[in-house]
Parts: C-alpha cells; structure tokens; sequence
C-alpha cells in the first residue's frame, strides 16, 4: 500500500472543448493496489476528467497538463496510437449502464474475445476461448460458459457488469478506470460489483467515479472530490469522512439520504440537512418568495414532519396476500388507490408473474412507499393504476373507481385523477413546447377554465413548485435536471389530483438536487394532502417520505407496514438483506456492517 | 414455448394477416375496375362494334356477370385453375392461374414468368448498386460529419431524392445515348443470351434508380451511423484499444444493418411490382410495363393479376423483413 | 367502332402539332417524299410504342400500308403514291371484284400461283376460312365492317363452333362469291381489309395464331417477342410478279416495340448507328418538333404528311338550344378556327377546314357555306342568335383531358364566348371520353374531337359520322344527327357500285348534313415522322396519314 511511485500521476490537468474549458488544474495520484474514488455531481468534470486521460473524452476535447504512468509514459497529448495501445492493455475501462456498453449484436463470449485479439495478438480459438472463460469466473460469474453463449439482453444487469469487468481486465491492465459501474444496478446487485471491485483492487490501480458517498465509504481508499473542473477536497477516506474540511464535501456528505439509526453518522444530520436543502435551492433556481430558507427548514426537522403528517388511519396499511381491504362505505372515504389480488402475467399461459396476487391499499392523504429491486413488480403497478396493463385477475381502483386499460369516457376521468411524476424529467416533457404550455394542457383538456384563469394557476403551480414564474416561457432544454422534475410535479398536480404515483422521481438526480426534490415532494404533500404512492429502490430515499413501505419482490408482497416499522425492524430476511446492502456514507460504519454481513 | 415453434406460429399469424391483405386488394382492384364507366368488351369488340357483337364479346370474356361472382372466379382460379370458353377454343389456365388476357391470348402466369426476369434485372441491379453506393456515400458522409465531403453529398442527396425518375433517364439517354454514345439508349438483352450486353444494357437503368432511390440510403445511413457511433458501446469498443476502423466496421456497421436490410428487403418487393417509369423511359418491357399496357388496354385480368403480384411482393417482403429482424438482431427473437 | 382507334384519331390532332412553321409545303393533294428505285438489302428497323404486335389478321385494324400488309394479303390492296388519289387495287385477286345483283353479290378470283411461306397453294377456302375466323369472338377486335354486310353475319359466331358462314360461297378454289345483307358499292374496300386474308384451317390455333401467323406477303414472322421486338424475315414463296405494290426493298424489317416517342425520335434526330436505317411509327412528338425545325440536317428527314383526319366540333342535336338549326349555324360563325389551331400547334398543325369529306378523299368538292374570317364572324353568330329567339344555357363540352386538347378546347370556349355563348369544360381520359360521347345517356351539349376513315372512301367520313343508326351504342354519331334525307342519301351512295355516281352522291350528302350545322369543321390535321438518313422511298400519299410501310427501303 505505500508504494512510492503511483500508477497514475496526474498534475495540472486541464480539458476543454473547444474554447470552453471544463475542468482545471486537476492534481490525482491513483497508488498501486488502491481504489481513488474521484467524487462529485453530473458536469462536475469527473468523467471528462478520466476519460481524457485515455483519449476518449470526444473529438473536441483537448488536455493540456500532465498525466504520466508508472513506466514514465505520458498520455497528455500523446498520439492517437499511443492512447490506442494503452486503452485495455494498460488502462481498462468499464462504464455505468452494462447494457447500453455492450453491443447487442455480439455474444459477450465474442466481445471479451474481441478485447483479448484487439492489439494483435494471435491467440488460437481455443486458447482465446479458455481465456475468456476464466476471466468471466474471475469475475465471480458462476456458469462462464453460458455467459459467454449469451447475448447482453440475455443477462441481468449485475452479470453483464461482471462480464464487463471481466472484459475490461482481461489484459491484466495495471490501472481500471470504473466510471459509475453500478449506478443503473439494484443495490444488493451494487454490493455484490462493488465486492468484486475491492477483490481488483487488490491486485492493481482502481479509479472510480462516482456520485455516491456510500459507495466511496464502501470502496475507496483514497477520495478526491471534484465541483465545477476543480478538486476541492483529496484526502484519505477516513479523514475525509471524519473531518471533511471542504464546505462542499460537507453539503455532500450531509445531502446523502440515510436510513436514520443504521448508519452511525446520524447524529449530525438535522443541520447538515438544511444547510444542504438551502444550497440546491439556490444552485436549482432562486426561492419562491412565499417559502423562506427558515421554512422549509423548519419543516424538515425531524418532529415536525411527522406532527405535519395527516394522521394515520389505522387500517392504512398494505396487506399480503391473506385477505382484501375492507369494502368503504362511501366513494369519499374510499382509498385513494386498491389493488386486490392483482396478478398480471406475460406471455399468456405459463409465462412470467410480473405481479402475484398483490394487495394494498394507499390511504387519502397517505404517502405509501413501494420498494423494491428491479423486476419485483413496482413499476407495473403503477402501469395498473394508470389503466396501462390489464389485470390477469383482481382488480385495482383509484377512488372508488375500477381502473381498467381502454379510453372509455370513466377511464380518462379516473386518469385525470391521477398524477404521474417519472425518473427521467426529460423524457416526460415535451421537448418542443414551453413549459407554460405543457402545464396549461391538462387543465386545458380537462377543466373549463379561460385562457387567464388558466394563465394564472400555470404561475401558482411554478410558484408552487419553486420555479421562478418566469419559467413559463421556457423550454425545458433550459432548464437543469431537477427543475425539469419540478416541472413535472406541477404538471401532475395540475388538476389537484387524488393519487400522486412517482416511479423513481429522483433516481436520475445528483444528491444535492434529489434532496430538493425530495423536500418540496414533502412539503406540497403537507400543504395539499394528496395521496401517493412513492416508488424507489433506494430504501434511504423512501424512508424521508412514506409513512407506509411495502417491499415487493419478484411480483409478490414480502413485508408492509409503517415505515418506522419495516425499515427499522424488519421481519422479513429480505428486507434486511436490502438495507443491509444499502451503502452507508461512512467508511468505518460500512466496513463494520460488511464485516457483519459476511458474518451472516 | 421453444423458439423454433414460437417461430411457426408467428409466421402462420403473419401468413394468415398477409392472406387477408391480398385478397382485400383483389376485391378492392375489381371493384375500382367495375366502378369505372369503361367497357373493356369495347375495347375487344371491333372497329365498327354493334350491340349484338359486344354482347357476345362481354359474354365470351365473363364480363356479364356481377362483379363479385367474377371476383370469386378469379381467386378460384388461383387455388384451383380454371377454364375460360367452351368447345374447341376452350383455354385452361392452370394453378396458379392469375387471370388470362383476351387481348394477348396469354395467362397472366406466363405473362408475369416472361416479364419477371427483366424486372428482377432491373430490381436486383439497382439495388445492389445503390445500397452499395447509398451506404457507402452515407458512411462518408457520417464519418466526416460537418466537412465539405458530407456537405456534398447531403446536397446531393437531396437533388437525388427530388430528381423524378423521368427527368434523370432522358438526361441519362441524352448525355450517354447521344452526346456521348456510349451506352444503348435502351432496350433489354436477356442474361442468358449474353451477359455483357445484359449488363451494358442495363446500366442506365440500374443508375438512374440508384441515383434517385440511393440517396434516401445514404441519408439514413449517415443518420443512423452517427446516431450508433454516439452509443455507449462504441466508447467500449475504442476502450479496449480497438482500431477506429475496426470500430466502425464491426460494431457501427453492425448496428445498421437491420435497418438497412429492412429498407432493402422492402424497396425490393415494391420494385418487382415494376419500376413503371424507367422501364418507360429505357423501352424496357418489364412487369411495370405490362400493367402500365394493361391499364392503357382496360384489360382487367392483367390489372388484376399485377396488381395481386405487386402486393404479393410487398407482403412477402415485409414477412421476409420480419423474419430477418430475428435473424439480424438478436434482441429480437419471435414473439411469444 | 373502337375506342383505341377513336382515341388515335383523337391523338392525332393532340401530338401532330407544336407551334412551328415546318414545311412550307402546301400542296392539297397531300403527302410528301418521293419514290424512286428501290434498293434491295438491310435491315430496316421501325421504331415504335406499341408493346406487342399482333399478326392476327382476325384481330387487326392495321391499315392495308402498314405492318400487316408486309406479311399477310388480302383480296385487295391500296395503291399510295404521293401526288396521286389513293386507289383500290387487285392483290391476291386478279380485280376488284365484280358486282352483280345490283351489289348485293360480289366475285373475286385469285391468281394463279400464289403460295402460302410453305409452298402449299393458296385456295379460295383458305381466304373463306380467314374471314370466317373473325367473326370468333375468341378473336374480335379487328375491323368489322364486313360483319354487318354478309348476309348471316349477324348471327355467325365463327367457325370454332363447326359453323360455315352460307353467305360466302367457293364453287371452287379459285372462286369467292360474297352475298351481301343490301347492296353495297365500297366493297372492293372492304375486301383490303386484314379479315381478307388467307388462313389455312390447318395450321390455325386461335391462341397462337398473332405470333406465328402464315404468311402471304413479302414477308413472314421470324420472331415476336412481346415487349422488345418483331422481327420480319424474307418469304422466299412470295413472288414479285403477282404483287403490283408491295417494293420488298430491305431484307428484314425489325418492328423495335415499347419506344418511347420522345426517345425514339430523339434518336433517329441524332442519325447514328441503326437510328440511320429506321423510322418512327409515331408522330412525332411537339418538343423534337420545334427541335427539328432548327436542325436543317433531321428537318430534311421530316416527312409530314398532307390533311388527314378532320377536327371537329359536334353539336348534340337533341340537346335544348342545340336542337335549333340557327342555333347551330350561329355556332358555325362564333367558333374562333384560327385560335383553335394555334392551340393545336399552328400551321403544321393542319388547313382550316370546311367540308365533312377530307381531301385526299376521291370525290371530295370543297366548299364553304359559312364564309366568314378565320378567327369567326362574331356578329353574324350574334344576329342569328337573336333570330333565333333561343337563349342558351350553359353548355357542357367534352374533350380529352391532355394539356393540348384542354387548351383547344379553351380556345373554342373563348370563340363562343365572344357570342355570348357560355361553355364548361368537361375533360375525361380517352376511354372515358369514348364511354360518355358514344354511349348511355347523352348528357354533353358540346364533343372536341377528330375523325380519320378507316378507308380511303367517302363513305368512311359520313356514314359512321352522321348515320342515324350509329347514334350510341359505341357508334360515333355524337351529334346525334337524325335526318331521313341524309340516311336516303348514305343509303343510295353506300348501294351504288358505280364509283364516279357514288361520289357525287358523298359530295351532295355533305354538303346536305352541313346545312343542318350538326358539327363545325376545325382544322384538317396533319402527322409528322422522322426517318433515319439511310431509308428512302418514304412517303405519304393523300390518304392516309400515315408513311407507306410497303414502300419504305434502305439505300445501297
């Protein structure tokens, strides 16, 4: 661990495209048989900053500095052929979403064999073939041969991760430069790469990029923290975490949603907390003049949330399979949404169970949190609740209302019922139409008001939501990530809906910014009571806001009740094994709990 | 459900979406014919035509009957064969039997078996040229993104997608027939009595098409190109050291190929229907000129039959494409 | 009648036009080109759009000139030749015929000699044979005007069926008598037409007949290809001695099928390689035209021909307004005839014209009833408008819907409207055109069309024209002209077997019709053809308008 000579030794560094420079006098040392995890928010540089190391940061980029290897040689400016020759023999390189770096075409068996011939040299078929095939064990994959049959739609994300990892070491590089490797995974799926990552690191360099502060607590050894082209902050992990002296490292420590009493750092959160929420409220657009700092403040303290909260009904809460909810006696006081017995299967007979006889209930005015790993069913019932998968058997309503797929004249009252609020901001809006305009079409489509009277509640909904009013006339190429899903929440409120269903509303944010979304989701649920149901894979994330948590996995209800309840003592083995696999953003609190875990 | 058999019942499902098409044009063809004021029987009666004799004339060729009992004999036909007339003169069409023309004393089989040949030469040619011309210009293109070289052929492109075929043969004919006199101003030499004159022959043709048809290949491969060299794989693919040529080729190309299979297997269906202009232009006597005869002549069997083949060659290239999907593309496999 | 060739007739005055002064050459007599020696040798090649030719005489409406007569004989040809009157003459007969029984009856006799391209003879039974076979109707299409006139034809289906037609008699193989419904004196006409060939019962297979026909003339098929080609080789049998118009000049003569008129043209403009020995059978088209004229080279290898099919504009007499003779005659003075042939393309396009009978036509007497200038006499039409108390509505005009024929019938439009005649403008596609104006109900005031005979008589520009029993059922009377004196008068001509007396019956039937005003004489048009410079003995006779095939030859 204390070689004198790093890997990789990086001073001065500085990318621009074009004229427009990106990052600026980057200093990084990556040490032999160690993990630097390179830290920071979306266009903070991180990945140009590695990227360009390799010469591939794009066309228009141009490095100037210094970034020099063990043997001395230097990859600043270095020709095209030499970059060429260091990429994958000395310097791999594996990236976030395995399925979008894999090409669809190829049988991972061929890909990693492609990797293996790509600097000439002969290798016989068999010879590569075997070769392949250790790497992808090597990679902790279990059945290599069917693996490498396989085609990447064939494999779930955490195997086709470790086909890429097996792929990008299948040189023996002596640096692995790991960009986001396990954003897109589902969290015990990140436990398992981030395991496998350590194991690398053992035997060589290993540059990680992340966003994630529990994933650096988990892995890194070194942390250099980047914001706006600059490193603000490098320091060993444990110092880091302990004393983190970069005011930007603590907003981004303290931004992180934990889950309250299983990481030790909790004890300084209520102030890190708001100082975070007060900085991305000025970063994300300036505050609605109605809602000072203090306020919002006020109302993330932890007691005053749960006072805030409607009461909850006592038979709020999401049942198993054992029984269906009890029928209410008026339309009022129906729940918000009911799922009976819901069961959807794929493929006709015989096929898949993407729901298994589902059961829950979202009470008025409740938030219901829906987890989950990928493929456990969540996002299908939201599908069922928006009248867009038919049920196999059971039913679901939506107050009071049966939901049904079909554009019959009750189905789209129901819908106009319904908000919806999805992961990806920019894919839900309509890139061509001002943001005014977007939020004027339901009410338009839907309600008889005027052309002023709907001029005025667009301003209340942007106002309410935060946004300056002037955001109206924007486009949302204009706008950042979170006030594009700041956008979308006022669209879902348009029309004062009964039921608010956001899948994964902040998944695809920087922390900062999560947490911003995440404070205003509160607050306009306090002011407005609507009901939700909130679904995430980020047990963190569904702890800030639900009062209920139903944990779903392969179709099937494993565990519901109160948040407190499931998240703190849970009874089922998977819902610990969840929030077990949860990082922490604390490096000696995770390190304990993998020590634990192993244990297990 | 395996594979291969999911395969089956999803080529039967096809088949049986693709029957149902056919046999709503041959109904639609018939009834457009019949909604028309046109008596083809004048046209076969004689110079001068009485009455009596279009009587016998209508009778003879099956036009006294309602139109669906015709169109019901026709699509017999095509199962079962049939037989036209009575007595020493009666014809017998066999199965498949796609109609019989009065006017050329011919079934329509025969006419399309004899005018088949020369389309696919068109067809077959042309394509080959252009797809290979197309894609290549549309790599360029791509690949030098922004400079003069895809300019110019963006702006050629765009000439090349407005040109009407009609224009570009005259001046093809004009330049290469008479200016230069280098090339045949037309006609056809069929392959097996002489390959080069086949090909010399057809090279007009065969340019003016790709000319016109290429460029839309070249727009969507560049388009497609540069959108698929902008995909995470790629940045995998240069990541382990691969040569950038090795890149584009294995996995950029790669990528487009279904969808340039599917524009090709598609154009290739429409062209067997017949490339109607050129084949006027280059005095070609292909299936495009056989129905433009047939329209001009009011003869109805011609017509129909055509037009029954031309769809035929749609759907069967749009089956075709299906198929290919699953076999080009390994995300797609039948679906269950 | 048949819409194809309605439609040519149509065509003709669409595409032998374009706005140029082209030849000077004003003769009425008609034609152009000469002939001189003919050359025997090479390889003449015709450039046309057809796609196929069938050489089924049953299904032919070829004229005698043209490409069947290269193959096949009849009983009788024409003889062509520029500067003169087109005649009727003996081909495989040794005269025109003889009448008897008033013309109810007519008599032919072969040659002696005459072989079929096997060598076996050519017997009285095999021209009987031939005739019989038209009237299939296997094999309907061709020209039928001898259907009518045998007595029986009516009724007689072909001999498919084991049927003889009574009406035509061999007492022996040497012999043909012909018993007709009525007295008819055009019939050595009607025995040059193609249904008049010899076909041996032998070798007939109805389906395969158009392809390989038996072949009489100079020329037998050697390969029909549909869609590319048909080529014509020598037949050795045929012999000069009995053939008095047929030259024989080239030693094959290539029919190049589905041309494009404007290629085609374009080629032979362009002289080189096999252009040189070809001839377009279409005309040519306006936009080479005008290029020719400024080619002195290709213009000496323009041949346009002299008046041929006569423009016009019919009235429907049964139409309110129309049916009032002043009314028409009005007409007669309004129509604007110089405008109307500027649209058709100026002064190539063909002489104003005045009579019904076109020149070229033997027996024809020019005469003119409404004088007035070329552009109308508009205040004449005016007058005889008001005398005649009628006020009209608006009326509808029927006309083809190519860009030519629309802005003719603008022209047109205008001329009326300067009478204060108001007219609409119907334009349909030619067998829609065909369908509308000659059959079902009536329901057009005004038809823009043009009409060529199918043989060089009298006849053949009145009786189909202005009988009243060729009003609708396909027939083209679309004046819908009903007059029992004129129906007395084409009666009496078409009996009379004395030519010069049939004549003057013509002439007085035209002039008759015309003081009804059912149509209003435009323009007769003219067709123009390009040949290459190595063909000569390529002309145009008074009749038809079109190039004699039987003539045309290569130089040495």
């Amino acid at each position: 661990m204390t070689a004198p000579e790093p890997v990789l030794d990086v001073r001065g560094l500085s990318v621009r495209f074009g004229a427009h420079p990106v990052t600026h006098d980057v200093d990084l040392r990556v040490r032999e048989a160690s993990v630097l995890a390179l830290v920071g928010e979306s266009g903070s540089g991180k990945s140009v900053t590695a990227l360009s190391l390799v010469g591939l940061a794009g066309g228009s980029a141009h490095a100037a500095g210094s970034a020099v290897l063990a043997d001395g040689t230097q990859l600043v400016g270095a020709p095209p052929e030499v970059l060429r020759a260091v990429r994958g023999l000395r310097i791999g390189m594996v990236f976030q979403e395995p399925m979008g770096a894999c090409d669809p075409m190829y049988r991972v068996g061929r890909l990693i064999a492609e990797a293996l011939s790509a600097h000439g040299e002969r290798v016989s078929r068999e010879a590569a073939r075997a070769r392949v095939l250790t790497a992808l064990r090597a990679a902790g994959l279990a059945d290599p041969e069917r693996i490498a049959r396989s085609f990447p739609h064939e494999l779930s994300g955490g195997q086709l991760q470790r086909a890429m990892i097996a792929l990008a070491t299948i040189h023996d590089p002596e640096l692995l430069i790991a960009d986001e490797p396990t954003t897109a995974l589902d969290v015990t799926v990140q436990a398992e790469i981030l395991d496998l990552l350590r194991s690398i690191a053992r035997e060589r360099a290993v540059l990680l990029i992340t966003h994630d502060m529990g994933v650096v607590a988990d892995v890194a050894d070194d942390v250099a923290v980047m914001r706006e082209g600059r490193i603000v902050e490098a320091a060993p992990v444990e110092q880091l975490f302990a004393h983190p002296q970069h005011a930007y490292t603590r907003t981004l420590l303290a931004s992180v949603p934990r889950l309250t009493g299983l990481g030790e750092g909790a004890e300084a959160q209520p102030e890190a907390r708001v100082r975070a929420r007060s900085e991305e409220r000025a970063k994300d657009g300036p505050a609605a003049p109605h809602a000072p700092d203090g306020a919002a403040a006020s109302n993330a303290q932890g007691g005053a949330r749960a006072s805030t909260r409607p009461p909850q009904p006592a038979g709020a809460h999401a049942q198993g399979a054992q029984g269906a909810p009890r029928a209410e006696q008026r339309g009022e006081d129906s729940p918000a949404a009911r799922l009976h017995e819901a069961v959807v299967v794929h493929g006709g007979r015989g096929g898949t169970r993407a729901l298994d006889g589902v059961s829950l209930e979202v009470p008025r005015g409740t938030v219901v949190g829906l987890v989950g790993e990928s493929g456990s069913g969540k996002s299908t019932i939201a599908n069922v609740l928006v009248g867009q998968q038919a049920l196999t058997s059971g039913w679901a309503e939506v107050a009071g209302t049966r939901v049904r797929p079909g554009n019959g004249r009750e189905q789209r009252r129901v819908r106009a019922r319904i908000g919806t609020v999805f992961q990806d901001p920019a894919g839900s809006l309509n890139p061509r139409r001002t943001v005014g305009a977007q939020l004027a079409q339901p009410l338009r489509t839907h309600t008889d008001l005027g052309h002023g009277a709907i001029r005025q509640r667009v301003a209340a909904l942007l106002d309410e939501v935060r946004l300056p009013a002037g955001t109206g006339e924007r486009m949302p190429h204009e706008l950042s990530g979170g006030q594009k899903q700041r956008v979308s929440i006022a669209r879902a409120l348009a029309l004062d809906p009964d039921l608010l269903i956001a899948d994964e509303p902040t998944s695809a944010l920087d922390v900062s910014v999560q947490a911003g979304v995440l404070e205003l989701l509160r607050e306009l649920h306090d002011e407005r009571a609507f009901a939700s149901l909130f679904i995430s894979h980020d047990l963190a994330v569904i702890e800030q806001i639900a009062a209920h948590v139903v944990v779903l996995r392969g179709g099937a209800v494993v565990e519901s009740g109160g948040a407190e309840q499931v998240l703190r003592r849970p009874t089922s083995d998977y819902t610990r094994e969840l929030i077990s696999a949860a990082p922490v953003a604390d490096p000696i609190a995770q390190a304990r709990r993998r020590e634990a875990a192993r244990a297990h | 459900m395996s594979r291969a058999l999911g395969y089956l019942r999803f080529a039967a499902g096809r088949l049986g979406g693709a029957l149902a098409v056919l046999l709503v044009i041959a109904a639609a063809s018939f009834a457009i014919f019949y909604l028309l004021p046109n008596n083809p029987a004048q046209l076969s009666c004689g110079k001068p035509c009485t009455p009596d004799r279009l009587v016998e004339v209508q009778s003879y060729m099956g036009l006294d009957r309602p139109w669906f009992a015709q169109l019901g004999a026709f699509l017999w036909g095509i199962v079962a064969g049939r037989t036209f007339g009575d007595g020493a003169t009666a014809i017998h069409c066999a199965a498949p039997c796609f109609g019989y023309s009065f006017r050329l004393h011919t079934d329509v089989t025969s006419l399309l078996a004899e005018r088949l040949p020369v389309t696919l030469s068109i067809a077959l040619g042309a394509l080959l040229l252009w797809t290979v011309v197309g894609v290549g210009a549309g790599v360029i293109a791509a690949l030098r993104r922004g400079r003069a070289a895809d300019r110019l052929l963006m702006g050629a492109s765009v000439l090349g997608v407005s040109a009407p075929a009609y224009l570009v043969g005259l001046l093809f004919i004009l330049l290469f027939g008479f200016t230069l006199n280098v090339l045949p101003i037309g006609g056809y030499v069929p392959l097996s009595e002489s390959p080069g004159g086949w090909a010399f022959h057809l090279i007009m043709p065969w340019t003016v098409l790709a000319i016109i048809n290429g460029a839309i290949y070249t727009r969507l491969t560049r388009g497609s190109l540069i959108e698929v060299m902008g995909m995470d794989f790629i940045r995998t693919a240069r990541s382990i050291g691969l040569k950038e040529s090795a890149v584009v080729t294995r996995h950029g190309l790669r990528n487009l190929v279904v969808p340039i299979a599917t524009l090709v297997a598609l154009d290739f269906g429409s062209l067997l229907g017949g490339t109607v202009i050129t084949e006027k232009v280059f005095a070609i006597q292909g299936v495009g000129g056989l129905l433009l005869d047939a329209v001009n002549a009011l003869d109805l069997q011609i017509i129909v039959g055509v037009t029954l083949f031309a769809a035929l060659a749609v759907v069967l290239a749009n089956f075709a494409v299906d198929l290919l999907y699953g076999a080009l593309d390994p995300r797609i496999g039948a679906p269950s | 009648m048949k819409t194809t060739a309605f439609a040519a007739a149509a065509i003709t005055a669409a595409l032998a036009l374009a706005g140029c002064h082209a030849n000077d050459l004003d003769d009425t007599s008609g034609g152009q080109g000469g002939l001189g020696e003919t050359h025997r040798g090479g390889a003449l090649s015709i450039l046309s759009s057809q796609t196929q030719m069938d050489w089924d005489p049953a299904k032919s409406q070829s004229l005698a000139i043209t490409s069947l007569g290269l193959v096949e004989r009849r009983l009788t040809t024409w003889k062509i030749e520029p500067g003169a009157e087109p005649q009727v003459v003996p081909d495989m007969a040794q005269d025109t015929g003889k009448a008897s029984d008033g013309g109810k009856t007519w008599t032919f006799r072969l040659k002696d000699g005459l072989k079929f391209e096997d060598g076996t003879a050519i017997r009285a039974a095999d021209v009987k044979y031939g005739i019989e076979r038209s009237f299939a109707p296997e094999l309907s299409g061709g020209l039928s005007y001898h259907k009518a006139l045998l007595a029986g034809g009516k009724d007689y289906s072909g001999p498919y069926k084991g049927k003889e037609l009574a009406s035509i008699e061999t007492p022996d193989d040497a012999t043909l008598v012909f018993h007709l419904s009525s007295a008819y004196g055009d019939f050595p006409w009607i025995a040059s037409m193609p249904a008049f060939s010899a076909v041996p019962k032998a070798k007939d297979d109805p389906q395969k007949y158009a392809d390989k026909p038996v072949a009489t003339g100079p020329y037998r098929v050697k390969s029909n290809a549909s869609g590319s080609s048909s080529v014509l080789e020598r037949n050795p049998e045929w012999s000069a001695d009995t053939d008095e118009v047929r030259t024989a000049g080239p030693d094959s003569i290539t029919f190049q099928l589905g041309q494009d008129p404007t290629v085609a043209a374009q080629s032979i403009v362009a002289d080189s390689g096999d252009a040189a020995n070809s001839f377009t059978a279409d005309f040519v088209p306006a936009a080479q035209l005008a290029q020719v004229q400024q080619n002195s080279a290709a213009k000496s290898r323009l041949v346009t021909s002299g008046d041929g099919a006569l423009a016009y504009l019919a009235m429907n007499v049964e139409s309110k307004g129309l049916d009032n003779p002043t009314v028409r005659k009005a007409f007669e003075y309004a129509v604007d005839k110089n405008a109307f042939r500027v649209a058709a393309g100026g002064e190539i396009a063909g002489d104003f014209a005045s009579t019904l009978i076109t020149p070229g036509i033997p027996g024809r007497q020019d005469y003119n009833d409404y004088q007035a200038p070329e552009s109308g006499d508009v205040d004449k039409a005016k007058a005889l408008l008001k005398d005649s108390g009628q006020s009209l509505g608006t009326l509808t005009m029927l006309t083809k819907n190519d860009s030519t024929s629309v802005s003719q019938a603008e022209a047109i439009q205008q001329g009326l409207q300067r009478a204060g005649i108001k007219v609409k403008i119907k334009a349909e596609d030619s067998d829609s055109l065909a369908a509308d104006a000659t059959t079902g109900k009536p329901d057009y005031d005004l038809y823009l069309g043009s009409w060529q005979p199918d043989f060089p008589s009298a006849n053949g520009n009145i009786q189909p024209l202005f009988d009243s029993s060729q009003i609708g059922g396909g027939n083209y009377n679309i004046s819908r002209y009903s007059n029992k004196e004129v129906d007395g008068l084409i009666a009496q001509a078409t009996e009379e077997v004395d030519q010069s007396k049939a004549q003057e019956l013509w002439a007085k039937a035209d002039r008759r019709i015309m003081q009804d005003a059912p149509v209003v004489p435009l323009i007769y048009t003219k067709n123009s053809f390009l040949h290459g410079s190595n063909v000569e003995n390529f002309a145009i006779g008074s009749f038809p308008a079109y190039p004699n095939y039987l003539k045309a030859s290569l130089k040495g």
